[in-house]
């Protein structure tokens, strides 16, 4: 076929397909939006509900504080599972969290945190799952138990992690790599933090490129 | 052309309270460090961020007072809205405690016409009560390191396509270089930016990578940063007089319960949460009495800006009638959004997904809820509830 006859119907059958798309909910990919506009235009909306995102960085690098403005800007009940142990409660109310819509659970090890999250997963039909990590990420084969109920449910997963990115790197729909950029500072001051975002996998579009937040520690907008 | 004004000792001069070496100080429990000197202090080695035990020992004579941050903040807001008379395009470094510098786009000007200006911007500043040098020049890289080498109350003018010259024989640690740069540039014998400038910048930034383009220009004299926008910080207050004088303190707060109710209206139109809120009390004996609160995190809400005016009447308690309550509200901000669910479909799912993974992993799954936000322990502003399926 003319390569440009095959373009042009392909475009055709888009327009046609498009609307129609639109009114079906499992034809369109929801997203829960993060509240940070760049952030959110960037990957189309949010992060992806049904599928498995990664946010790297080190400590200070901004990873909980954009958990816990997720958790408050989606609205949605959160299992906030914090193998890491660093949750503050605090922190997460100053960040708009509503703590009546969070349980925090405290699992042994990585393996027990993706057990309850599977079996969580059964009962949820909308939701947040955030597993808090701190450099022992689970495995790819860990994850993958999990990857059949998250596609099923409609709750998103979100794998908090400081590092070795590599064990759960293609079971991720997203991963978004963080890096302080700067402090910053009111009256001598840290009032909060510059930090580049770097898409490093979208799936379904194009990867490689850096957004830059200001994330404040008290509770200022974006 | 660009004016860039240079105000040392600006917290001092804020403070300005006594004739004796002034050191102003922050404290963190017991300890305590300098935040900013005067002349005076300066001249007896005192510098910040030194231990005050150590300050006090080279200036023994010296006064030594709390900083107040905000204070010096608001100084500084009231002397850039003077300065809009001049130009709306100003911008200030913000580390302002120990010299404060701004910088100021005059617009196209011949030099003689910039000259007057930066004369009158000297005089406008000395009337707020500080005392600044001054440089002006066609950049900002420029005109802030003429202002750095001249004396307060003097104007060091760099004519355009003189700036090479200006600063060749300066040092390199002028330019925004960080610590391995300075040890590399340093162990190269590159001293002075005329020999930074003389390199090829091709050369410069294979050794030092892409950032060495923006030095290498620096050093050249030649720096296209545009001066930002002032935009004023909004304030919103609120005043209400009474005649004849009120003494009962249950009728003042009911007032204060108005008043807050007012300016809750006033934050909610626009989404903002306020980090500071200020009362002053002016009573029958023709004086005013004035508290602040400063919350590191944003308060919103007519109830909860209620009891901070309570708490700050409570802190002034007039001894005589109060005439006038007037009630402040500085810094700002957007405020953000509460989690908050239209339907509680999936709350109630997750409350019936709790029970039986408790029963099934033990007592592992807790409720956090806070104690108490303004406690001044953490361990005392929130806990981890257990949830028991008892």
């Amino acid at each position: 076929m003319d390569p440009q006859i095959k373009q042009e119907a392909l475009a055709r059958l888009h327009d046609i397909i498009q609307p129609v798309a639109a009114l079906i909910p499992s034809l369109t990919p929801r997203t829960l939006a993060t509240g940070f506009a760049p952030l959110d235009a960037r990957l189309g909306g949010g992060l992806p509900v049904g599928q498995l995102s990664v946010l790297i960085g080190q400590p200070t690098s901004g990873i909980s504080t954009l958990a816990y403005r997720l958790m408050a800007h989606s609205g949605q009940p959160t299992l906030y599972l914090d193998l890491s142990r660093r949750f503050d409660t605090t922190y997460a109310e100053r960040c708009g969290v509503a703590l009546d819509r969070l349980v925090l659970v405290r699992p042994s090890d990585a393996a027990q945190a993706l057990d309850i999250a599977r079996d969580a997963l059964a009962y949820l039909r909308e939701g947040l799952i955030i597993l808090d990590c701190d450099g022992q990420p689970p495995g790819e084969s860990l994850l993958r138990r999990i990857a059949n109920p998250l596609a099923k449910s409609g709750a998103a997963f979100v794998l908090l992690c400081s590092g070795c990115p590599a064990r759960s790197a293609s079971a991720a729909a997203i991963r978004l790599h963080f890096e302080r950029l700067a402090w910053l500072t009111r009256d001598d001051d840290v009032i909060g933090c510059r930090t580049a975002v770097t898409v490093a996998k979208q799936r379904g579009g194009a990867s490689g490129d850096a957004v830059a937040l200001d994330l404040y520690f008290a509770g200022e907008g974006a | 052309m660009i004016a860039s004004l240079r105000i040392p000792y600006f917290a001092a001069t804020t403070a300005r309270d006594s004739g004796s070496p002034l050191i102003l100080a922050r404290f963190t429990g017991r300890r305590g460090r300098v935040y900013a000197v005067d002349a005076r202090a300066d001249e007896a080695g005192v510098v910040r961020d030194m231990p005050l035990g150590r300050a006090r020992a080279l200036c023994p004579e010296a006064v030594i007072t709390p900083a107040a941050p905000d204070r010096d903040r608001r100084a500084l807001q009231a002397l850039l809205v003077t300065l809009t008379e001049f130009s709306d395009r100003l911008e200030t470094a913000p580390d302002h405690a120990q010299t404060a510098r701004i910088d100021i786009d005059l617009g196209r000007l011949r030099p003689r016409d910039g000259l007057a200006l930066a004369e009158s911007l000297l005089l406008a500043v000395s009337v707020a009560g500080y005392s600044a040098a001054l440089g002006l020049a066609g950049n900002r890289f420029t005109a802030a390191t003429a202002a750095q080498f001249t004396e307060p109350g003097c104007i060091e003018f760099i004519p355009r396509g003189q700036e090479g010259a200006f600063l060749a024989r300066l040092p390199v640690d002028l330019l925004p270089l960080d610590a391995e740069t300075a040890r590399r540039l340093d162990l190269l014998g590159l001293h002075t930016l005329g020999q930074l400038a003389a390199l090829p910048r091709g050369a410069l930034m294979e050794q030092f990578g892409a950032d060495a383009r923006r030095l290498h220009r620096l050093a050249s004299g030649d720096d296209d940063r545009r001066v930002a926008r002032f935009v004023p910080e909004r304030v919103e207050q609120i005043c209400r007089a009474f005649d004849p004088a009120v003494d009962d303190r249950l009728l003042l707060e009911r007032v204060l319960h108005e008043l807050a109710a007012a300016l809750d209206a006033r934050l909610k139109r626009d989404d903002l949460a306020v980090h500071e809120v200020t009362l002053i009390v002016h009573t029958d004996d023709r004086t005013q009495h004035e508290a602040t609160f400063s919350a590191a995190h944003g308060i919103s809400g007519a109830m909860a800006l209620y009891r901070r005016l309570c708490g700050l009447l409570g802190r002034l308690t007039p001894d005589s009638g109060v005439t006038a309550l007037d009630v402040r509200l500085t810094g700002l901000s957007p405020l953000i959004p509460r989690q908050l669910g239209l339907f509680d479909r999936g709350v109630d799912d997750l409350r019936g997904a709790v029970i039986p993974l408790v029963a099934r992993y033990g007592a592992c799954f807790y409720r956090p809820q806070m104690i108490d936000p303004d406690a001044p322990l953490p361990e005392l502003t929130a806990r981890l509830e257990g949830i028991d399926i008892a």
